[in-house]
């Protein structure tokens, strides 16, 4: 697999699904939240985590089949590891991670390099690209 | 969190009083579309993925007529409900195997400082559990009808 054809907006997206993946999963695997959907009547079971599981594997080993997503799934995994999001949205150059104020000539440099736009203070992903509209 | 409060995340324009959908896959498309519509999510396919994926682990569709997908994503910046409802009924593997008349979309944001996904999801599960209630709700025509079931059922 070729991610040459990936736009910016792609592999962005990739990793938003990622983080959505890992945001299902740490929420049914916390005993508190599980516990208040419950009582409200869903469900949630094992079997139900255990394909959310492989399906969140299957995607991360599809992003290490190709080159640049690896690196995609490396910096979404080390940013992780900082912070409980590595994916942000970006708002009137805000980064709603730690709400600094981005300069828009990095970020239009690092979409012209194809580089994932990160905040110039937390190191966050922005899943921002130009033309985008965020709500 | 009071009735009024509850019904600022809702919209007359999120509000479809029959939806066309007949499957829980296409009513889950149908009710996201109507979000892309108002621009209320800047990726509707993202926000479509991100549903699907939760009703992997189980579905959200909580028995005697009433479903209420919902989850965090980064596609929406505001907390929002849309109300979708079916006379004929959608398969949803619901709880009890029965088919779905009344959907409620709840899609957040990741950042929730004033704490209002969770409860504002408890108050609509509040609001809809009793008979009358989902008659009610059966019965709607326009989006203040549905303001006014919801007013009379969490002030009793």
């Amino acid at each position: 697999m070729s991610s040459q054809k990936l736009s910016l907006a792609e592999r962005l997206d990739k990793l938003q699904l990622l983080q959505d993946l890992d945001i299902h999963l740490r929420e049914a695997m916390d005993p508190k939240f599980r516990q208040t959907e419950e009582e409200m009547g869903f469900v949630i079971s094992e079997e139900g985590v255990g394909k959310l599981q492989a399906i969140r594997d299957r995607q991360a080993a599809e992003m290490l089949a190709d080159e640049t997503l690896k690196k995609d799934l490396r910096l979404y995994d080390r940013i992780r590891q900082r912070h409980e999001r590595a994916v942000e949205r970006l708002a009137d150059l805000i980064c709603l991670g730690c709400w600094a104020t981005q300069p828009m000539a990095g970020l239009m440099l690092a979409i012209k390099r194809g580089a994932i736009p990160r905040c110039e203070n937390c190191g966050r992903i922005l899943h921002w690209t130009v033309g985008r509209d965020h709500p | 969190m009071t009735s009024q409060q509850l019904l600022t995340y809702f919209s007359e324009k999120r509000f479809v009083r029959e939806l066309k959908a007949r499957s829980k896959d296409s009513a889950l498309k149908e009710m996201t579309e109507l979000l892309a519509r108002e621009r209320e999510v800047h990726d509707p396919q993202l926000l479509l993925e991100m549903l699907k994926r939760r009703e992997t682990l189980g579905s959200t569709g909580i028995g005697k007529g009433v479903a209420i997908p919902h989850g965090r994503t980064l596609a929406t910046g505001k907390l929002k409900v849309a109300f979708g409802r079916s006379k004929k009924g959608i398969p949803f593997d619901a709880i009890d195997n029965e088919p779905v008349h009344l959907i409620f979309l709840i899609v957040a944001p990741y950042h929730d400082p004033k704490n209002e996904y969770l409860p504002l999801l408890g108050k609509i599960v509040e609001a809809v559990k009793t008979d009358t209630a989902r008659d009610a709700l059966m019965q709607v025509a326009t989006f203040e009808d549905l303001k006014s079931v919801f007013s009379e059922a969490l002030s009793s």
